[in-house]
């Protein structure tokens, strides 16, 4: 065959598989020519890993490489479609600074903080890291260890991880990167459902009529979603389609409606259209009669900062004392009925969930104040835009939302979620749909959308948070501690009571020295946390260790003092779970490069370094105040351990792991069809580890509304993910669609109509829209929860010194930190820095015009960067962006470290700041 | 050799402008078309991947051009870059970014 001939037969083949994925016809020839230029290639499923959508992909290895990777034409999410960062899925493992060695600290032969990195071996990694974490924990105990994990942890890693830190080493401080994007919509779904996860499904979007789009450009970061979206407008003319947002973007560009809005302004925008629905008489009386009950929350809950300036720059601190208390300004005064000018103590700042039952009159006196008039003062974003312009707009939604006649979808990602008041805005969105009974059911319902792989299979559902444990249970709950413990055959009180530390109390743990040993996992904190400069300088200059395991070097890498090479996904066994609750499997394709090992070898290697008798002792947990566990006191439960069978000497990889159940699940499998095992091979055992922890781990989620099917159903050939929850049925395996309704959800019995089944806050006080004023729980099993939230001003905003809006984001061609997708050096080339978009006569103003350097400033710190006047996002006056993924930018230098005070998630999409010529 | 499959999904109005600027466009292919629904499959070879994207951005920033996927891609004889530590350590070679740019 010559070249000619091959590249012709390639580009045929390459012309029938697009042609497939387009629904257009095919010639018979056209398939033989694809037949033959794929000779001797091995195709095999796997799953894109660059956002949340989780887009069946198809990879093409041959000779121990990966050569071509295409959408798979039979995953019903993406349907063969594939978007520019999935595209280079198997690209993504070759960059010549691929990490292949261990790589520490050293000087003088032995590790030192202050030393450059060198080459070591596993045995010398290990070592020493086994030696610092031992410092850690014998001085400071489980909370001077912690885990940053991920969202793109495979299911088995995250599983690993949790079990490792929460039955192992007794330390709830394990909390993933998922809490930087996915907290906030995990507590609207649990303050409202009681259980976690969208009701609804990708479906919808070939059922919905009208498409709400807030704090969400799914044009750049869900593309394929997108298209399918776009495919629905194109297909179905009565579609339109709203973008709430705070600046025109690429989503903007198809969108019917664009609703430029202020900082928080959603919040507003939320009552005004529940107090629309309320006044045209649009509420569903009968669900909300049967399945729904109102309530309220602690409004004085502060802004996730620090209780103290202590650790505050000068410039920070006026910023930061705002955190224990506020003076209302006029629109805040107005939306929750109080004086403007008035001192608040934020006296819920430590109670921020605190909620409780109103009555329908109590939640209508909670949103009277929303008026047309009053939200659009509030929240008109654009200062070119006319007031009536505005309110056309506002009012063609109300429109959208109560018109019977029409299917309607609210989607959302990180403009909702991280929010000073995020917790609230997921609860008011949740709030519109259940007024009007369309949520959960085809073509309509609040639909929060996944930023990561994984962020609802392994970040949520294992329970990789500093709170939780697999299936919605959470270590503060004596019962779920005690199923946990049961299913992991450990001695009662071993697990940890207390709450650990989240994402960013740990990088204050750094900082306060509290934290001694981390380690960073699948992740990049130290690029993608909001304030940098103060986490990257505790890690480097305090007395701790800092591990992280990496396909790449990162910033996060140059901070630590160990680097720890990571296989990526293509080579090794994984699992991830999508926004949809489609769990979805892949093989291992290829092997890791050089000495480059599994997350999960990493720590099973470290858990046979631990003996039982070192961290089932008795234990100081500092500030455990729970009933049954003496203060501050973890209980020595060797005693029971010693009754289980086990002995002081076990080892936790004996003890967690090596378990004689789970090495029954032997290696080679012929679920593998030849594929290799990294883990397996790496341990030198013959039990096929990330089999044996799912099927351990699935036994959390069987009859606990959170069913999935045995491992195997997901390697079927036929499967391409399964909806949980999972059930058997007349022997086939069963998806779930809509959630919580009848004839769709196996926990809804005939008759139910819905069931909103979730077991967490389903006891409440009783109150008004401000105050509890009965304090006995009255039950609510089965009802979902209708959120009244007021208006709550940002916490810091421009003024005279810092003058605009900064926000940050992601864009289509780099995902997240860019740590991979950077690494295709022809991405970088597309889009090669972080630019900042800014309005041209706010440019102008300052003496600035486009591809101008400027200096970008805020009270945290300042970089240097582009201008761009006229690029894909166009910015109203008074508000500039950058994209997050350039680690030569860091913008995250300058980002406001407010949390919501619920959630705990980091607010990256409003702060002040100052643009100067550099 | 790096050849992808694209799929684009143009305003149906204005699918002949839409063809005519792809047939002007080096390396482009059109393999076929759907009036119906805008549906235009693109085969494209470039010389390099960067090429390659720089490409699929010009797709995709078209007049009338409302939708452009990614479907296919092959690169199996793009020599694959050898990992080297050194060149890892040189990538970590840069200061962290521990205090603040002035």
């Amino acid at each position: 065959m010559t070249s000619l001939t091959r590249r012709e037969l390639l580009k045929s083949s390459i012309a029938a598989t697009t042609a497939v994925a387009a629904g257009l016809p095919l010639s018979q020839a056209a398939l033989a020519q694809s037949a033959a230029a794929e000779a001797g290639w091995k195709w095999d499923k796997g799953v894109c890993r660059m956002c949340g959508t989780g887009c069946g992909i198809q990879v093409a290895t041959k000779d121990g490489k990966v050569v071509a990777t295409k959408g798979d034409p039979d995953a019903p999410v993406n349907r063969g479609l594939n978007c520019i960062k999935g595209y280079f899925n198997g690209k993504m493992m070759y960059g010549a600074d691929r990490l292949t060695q261990p790589l520490m600290r050293m000087r003088d032969g032995k590790f030192d903080k202050k030393g450059p990195f060198v080459p070591v071996s596993w045995q010398v990694a290990l070592d020493e890291m086994e030696r610092q974490f031992r410092k850690a924990y014998g001085t400071k105990g489980p909370h001077g260890v912690a885990i940053i994990g991920s969202g793109q942890y495979t299911i088995p890693e995250g599983y690993t991880a949790a079990k490792l830190m929460k039955a192992g080493f007794r330390s709830n401080n394990i909390d993933p990167n998922a809490r930087h994007c996915m907290a906030s919509a995990v507590v609207g779904f649990m303050q409202v459902f009681g259980i976690d996860e969208p009701a609804n499904v990708y479906d919808d979007i070939e059922i919905a009529d009208t498409f709400v789009l807030c704090g969400a450009n799914p044009a750049e970061a869900h593309p394929v979603l997108w298209s399918r979206m776009t495919d629905r407008k194109l297909n179905h003319k009565p579609t339109k389609i709203f973008n709430i947002t705070t600046y025109a973007n690429m989503s903007s560009d198809i969108a019917d409606v664009d609703i430029i809005i202020k900082p928080n302004g959603d919040l507003a925008i939320m009552n005004y259209l529940a107090r629309e629905i309320v006044a045209r008489n649009a509420v569903n009386t009968e669900f909300v009669a049967k399945h729904c009950v109102f309530a309220a929350g602690a409004v004085d809950i502060g802004y996730g900062m620090r209780p103290t300036v202590k650790f505050a720059t000068d410039a920070e601190k006026d910023t930061v004392a705002k955190e224990m208390t506020v003076v209302l300004d006029k629109h805040e005064a107005i939306g929750q009925r109080r004086q403007a000018g008035q001192k608040i103590e934020q006296k819920d700042r430590t109670a921020a969930g605190r909620h409780w039952l109103i009555s329908f009159d109590e939640y209508k006196k909670g949103i009277e104040p929303y008026t047309l008039d009053f939200v659009a003062e509030v929240a008109k974003g654009d200062v070119d835009e006319s007031m009536d312009s505005f309110k056309a707009k506002l009012r063609m939604l109300a429109d959208a939302y109560c018109d019977r006649s029409r299917n309607i979808l609210t989607c959302w990602t990180m403009g909702v979620n991280q929010h000073q008041r995020g917790v609230w805005v997921n609860t008011q969105i949740y709030a519109l749909h259940l007024l009007l009974g369309k949520h959960g059911i085809p073509g309509n319902g609040g639909f929060s959308l996944t930023g990561q792989p994984s962020a609802c299979g392994t970040a949520r559902e294992v329970g990789t948070f500093s709170h939780r444990l697999p299936a919605d249970m959470v270590v503060d709950n004596p019962a779920h501690r005690a199923r946990a413990e049961k299913i992991w055959n450990l001695p009662g009180k071993t697990l940890n009571p207390r709450v650990g530390y989240d994402h960013l109390a740990i990088l204050r743990g750094l900082e306060d020295g509290d934290i001694g040993f981390l380690w960073i996992q699948v992740t990049n904190p130290f690029q993608s946390s909001p304030n940098l400069n103060h986490w990257n300088r505790a890690a480097r200059e305090m007395d701790n260790f800092v591990v992280v395991s990496d396909v790449y070097p990162t910033i996060s890498g140059k901070v630590a003092d160990l680097i720890l090479p990571a296989a990526y996904m293509l080579e090794k066994w994984g699992m991830y779970g999508n926004a949809e609750r489609r769990t979805q499997a892949w093989r291992q394709q290829v092997d890791p490069p050089g000495e480059a090992r599994t997350d999960v070898w990493m720590m099973l290697e470290f858990s046979k370094r631990f003996r039982l008798r070192e961290v089932w002792s008795e234990k100081t947990i500092p500030g455990l105040k729970v009933e049954g566990y003496v203060d501050n006191k973890l209980p020595d439960v060797l005693a029971d351990a010693g009754k289980m069978g086990y002995t002081p000497e076990s080892t936790l990889y004996e003890v967690l792991f090596a378990r004689p159940e789970n090495k029954k699940f032997a290696w080679p499998d012929p679920v593998a069809k030849g594929h290799g095992n990294a883990t397996v091979k790496a341990l030198g055992e013959n039990w096929f580890v990330e089999k044996a922890l799912f099927e351990e781990y699935r036994q959390f989620t069987v009859n606990y509304q959170h069913d999935l099917a045995p491992f195997d159903v997901y390697y079927s050939d036929a499967v391409r993910g399964l909806r949980w929850p999972v059930v058997q049925v007349d022997g086939k395996w069963q998806e779930t669609k809509w959630r919580f309704s009848e004839g769709n959800d196996p926990y809804v019995k005939k008759g139910e109509g819905f069931n909103f089944y979730g077991g967490a806050f389903k006891a409440l006080p009783t109150g008004t829209v401000d105050a509890v004023t009965e304090t006995k729980p009255t039950p609510l099993a089965g009802k979902a929860k209708i959120f009244f939230r007021p208006y709550a001003a940002p916490v810091e905003q421009p003024d005279a010194n810092y003058d605009l809006w900064l926000t940050t984001g992601r864009i289509l061609e780099h995902w997240h930190t860019g740590s991979m997708t950077r690494r295709v050096s022809e991405l970088h080339r597309a889009q090669p820095s972080a630019v900042m978009y800014m309005h041209a006569e706010d440019a102008k103003k300052r003496g600035l015009k486009r591809n101008d350097t400027a200096w970008v400033e805020s009270r945290r710190g300042k970089v240097k960067i582009v201008v761009d006047t006229a690029g894909r996002n166009r910015m109203p006056k008074g508000t500039v962006s950058v994209a997050f993924f350039d680690e030569s930018i860091l913008i995250n230098k300058l980002v406001l470290d407010a949390l919501d005070p619920i959630s705990r998630e980091p607010d990256f999409k409003k702060c002040a700041c100052k643009v100067y010529r550099a | 050799m790096n050849i992808s499959g694209i799929l684009l999904v143009a305003d149906t109005a204005h699918i002949d402008a839409v063809l005519e600027q792809l047939a002007a466009l080096e390396g482009i292919e059109v393999s076929q078309h759907d009036r119906a629904s805008g549906r235009i499959v693109v085969v494209q070879e470039a010389a390099d991947v960067g090429a390659e994207v720089a490409g699929f951005s010009r797709i995709r920033a078209l007049p009338h051009v409302l939708c452009a996927d990614l479907i296919c891609h092959y690169f199996g004889d793009q020599p694959a870059a050898e990992p080297q530590v050194e060149s890892a350590l040189a990538s970590l070679a840069t200061p962290a970014p521990d205090t603040p740019q002035s």
